[in-house]
């Protein structure tokens, strides 16, 4: 058996992926796991390592390759850390074909890839020093309203109308959100309103590169159907959400460990 | 492996003084002990102050947090005119006779306005109305007037002496040995920069503009002659690493330098305030037309007209015919270098590190990356600002940048590795498997 792992450090989960190649040449997922990343970067990078070769049914001394990506891709001593912008764009080819551009909304960045063939990376931009239009913002808003962050895409979807949030500053946001509520809009409307800010912001930053269709949102943010809706609203155009969109970046990883063996 | 122990001594004490000015103008034993000047951009003649008997420095940043200048600069001000500014009040400005600044934009005069008022009683201040258009009619004429003035007015700091046609020749070949010594570094850096990166490049530059001129020119030409040999002699110890130019201003810190380096490139040219541009200045010391320009040149970019025969109309020329700053016009003939230098230095990518709140070099950007996306050489642009990078996101850009550029040559067939695997489909999400393939995409 030929098998090579992927592990993604991102700032708030880490994924692993286990791949097996298979003898005409395919990469079949064997086993996957999640864990929030916490401190210890190194500890979380090989607790998902361990559970997805265990989900794998396989031995450590099985693994071929591995390589690591995201955030905290040097805490953790494999055969080498390759950045998520190529991972993702590798894995998100590989999740959806035909993908043009990637859109990727994580913990503490995001950022829009241009795809060339086989997932290559043609272009890229990342979003600077500021949290607006990542899961952070998302994160502190929710402490905010005190909604659980996986109510967040249903709940906005249920609104009348979105409340206006024009700041797309985390911190002014907040005290903004806190504005809204004081005066007594209701929640499902606010959390709309944080969609649309933060949609525009990532539209904004996709548009600098050449987002050809399919464009495919990739990381954990995609899991929130609101804020997918909204960056379509903002972008006109359709994304593709794949089931495995958070493990795209340490698919890719695994991917890369195989191909540039 | 080469002995390169004599040009690590001598780089040793160009990064020395670079990094603290100010501890390097304290030292009992500096040569010379002549009264040291400030001055911002390198648009001032340093042939000047050494004409009048002064030590040129050239103010930059400082490593760690802006302090006074804080309470005074407007918020709109660039990180670089408000560390040259916050190092003068916390100190430095107290270790010079005076400080030259000239006018580059309205935030370094903004700079100058505040340090006006505030320097210390007695220091010299001058502030070198320069013009921003470099090919008006009255170009020449109006700089090389700017120029006596700056000369008149030096003979009122202490210690001073009158600057004579003899001294700013005299000046002038020092200057030239200093770029020379600094030109012969950038070819190394270009040939072989495994033996001297990047980051030991411009660290060795900024160190020649604070140093004694005489000892920072001995140092340089030593270290090249070392480097120079030993290139000669030996085969490089890399292979593989793609081949970077870096564009911005003074670029204050070497941090994303390192970082380029650390992310498996090599910085091989530079369109740099203290790197290419500035060591484009033509060498007033020859006394004629360069021999490698063309009869009847106009005058534009490294090729001046014949050389006036009055020393501050020369200076004036030379001044006006180096790669301009982005805060000059027109920015035809930095364009031009900077597309000539990508190609003579075979670079695969250009790394914009552009000053935060610097408007002219961000108006400048959009043509100049198209320019180089035209020749096939992709871009990465990157704020940057006095305190340092946001490591993480920093690095990541910078490695993905240098994996894009793998893959691009790998895709090209240049090189070995991603796009050349089989076909990798059938993850459990149903994708069908793709032929394999190269195919030569990019910009």
């Amino acid at each position: 058996m030929t098998i090579f792992a992927g592990v993604d450090i991102g700032s708030a989960a880490t994924k692993a992926v286990v791949i097996e190649i298979l003898p005409e040449g395919r990469a079949r997922i064997r086993g996957l796991h999640l864990a929030p990343t916490g401190y210890d970067n190194e500890a979380a990078g090989r607790t998902v390592l361990s559970g997805a070769l265990a989900r794998a049914g396989l031995e450590p001394g099985a693994l071929v390759r591995t390589v690591t990506t995201g955030y905290g891709r040097h805490a953790l001593a494999t055969d080498s850390a390759v950045t998520e912008i190529t991972c993702h764009a590798r894995g998100a080819a590989e999740l959806v074909p035909a993908a043009g551009s990637v859109i990727d909304v994580g913990g503490q960045d995001s950022k829009a890839i241009a795809l060339g063939e086989r997932g290559r990376v043609l272009d890229f931009v990342m979003n600077d020093k500021c949290a607006a239009g990542t899961g952070r913002f998302l994160e502190v808003m929710a402490r905010a309203l005190e909604v659980p962050l996986d109510e967040f895409g249903p709940l906005s979807l249920t609104a009348r109308e979105a409340a206006e949030i024009s700041n797309t500053c985390t911190v002014f946001a907040e005290s903004e959100v806190i504005s809204q509520r004081a005066a007594r809009r209701s929640k499902e409307e606010i959390i709309a309103g944080i969609h649309r800010a933060m949609a525009r912001r990532i539209a904004g930053m996709a548009r600098r590169v050449d987002l050809r269709a399919p464009v495919v949102m990739s990381g954990g943010v995609a899991r929130n159907v609101g804020l997918v809706q909204a960056v379509e609203r903002e972008l006109g155009q359709t994304l593709v959400v794949p089931e495995l969109a958070q493990f795209a970046g340490a698919l890719g990883a695994a991917l890369l460990a195989w191909e540039k063996g | 492996m080469p002995d390169l122990t004599a040009a690590r001594a001598a780089l040793g004490r160009l990064l020395a003084a670079g990094s603290d000015p100010g501890a390097y103008l304290s030292r009992a034993d500096r040569p010379g002990r002549r009264p040291a000047v400030g001055y911002v951009c390198s648009y001032v003649p340093e042939e000047i102050l050494l004409a009048a008997g002064l030590h040129p420095v050239r103010l930059g940043a400082r490593p760690g947090p802006v302090g006074p200048a804080d309470s005074s600069l407007q918020s709109f001000a660039c990180s670089f005119s408000r560390a040259c500014l916050d190092g003068l009040l916390s100190g430095l400005g107290g270790d010079l006779a005076g400080v030259v600044f000239a006018y580059t934009c309205d935030s370094l005069r903004a700079a100058a306005e505040i340090w006006k008022t505030r320097r210390p009683a007695g220091s010299f201040y001058h502030f070198l109305n320069l013009p921003a258009r470099l090919d008006g009619p009255g170009s020449a004429r109006y700089t090389a007037s700017a120029f006596r003035r700056l000369a008149g007015d030096l003979a009122s700091v202490d210690g001073a002496r009158p600057v004579s046609a003899a001294g700013l020749a005299a000046a002038a070949r020092l200057t030239a040995a200093v770029r020379g010594g600094l030109a012969r570094l950038a070819e190394v850096r270009s040939a072989r920069p495994d033996l001297l990166p990047g980051s030991a490049f411009l660290a060795a530059a900024r160190g020649a503009t604070v140093v004694d001129r005489e000892e920072g020119a001995a140092d340089l030409i030593a270290a090249a002659t070392v480097l120079e040999a030993a290139a000669a002699g030996s085969e490089p110890a890399r292979t593989g690493r793609r081949r970077i130019l870096v564009s911005g201003g003074f670029l204050e810190t070497d941090e994303p330098v390192h970082l380029i380096e650390e992310a498996g490139a090599d910085v091989v040219a530079d369109d740099l305030c203290l790197g290419a541009r500035w060591l484009s200045l033509p060498d007033t010391a020859a006394g004629d037309a360069r021999e490698d320009c063309p009869a009847g040149d106009p005058g534009s970019g490294p090729c001046p007209s014949p050389l006036a025969a009055d020393p501050f109309d020369r200076l004036a020329q030379a001044y006006l015919a180096r790669v301009p700053c982005p805060a000059k016009h027109p920015p035809g003939p930095r364009f031009d270098f900077v597309r000539r230098e990508a190609e003579a230095r075979s670079v695969d990518g250009v790394v914009f590190l552009l000053q935060k709140f610097c408007d002219p070099h961000a108006f400048d950007y959009p043509d100049l990356a198209a320019l180089l996306a035209a020749s096939g050489r992709p871009s990465l642009v990157m704020e940057i600002e006095q305190g340092g990078l946001t490591h993480g996101q920093a690095r990541t850009r910078l490695e993905a940048f240098v994996e894009r550029l793998r893959a691009g040559r790998s895709a090209a067939g240049t090189g070995c590795g991603a796009g050349t695997a089989g076909t990798a489909a059938g993850t459990r999400t149903g994708p069908t498997g793709r032929g394999a393939g190269k195919g030569a995409e990019g910009r």
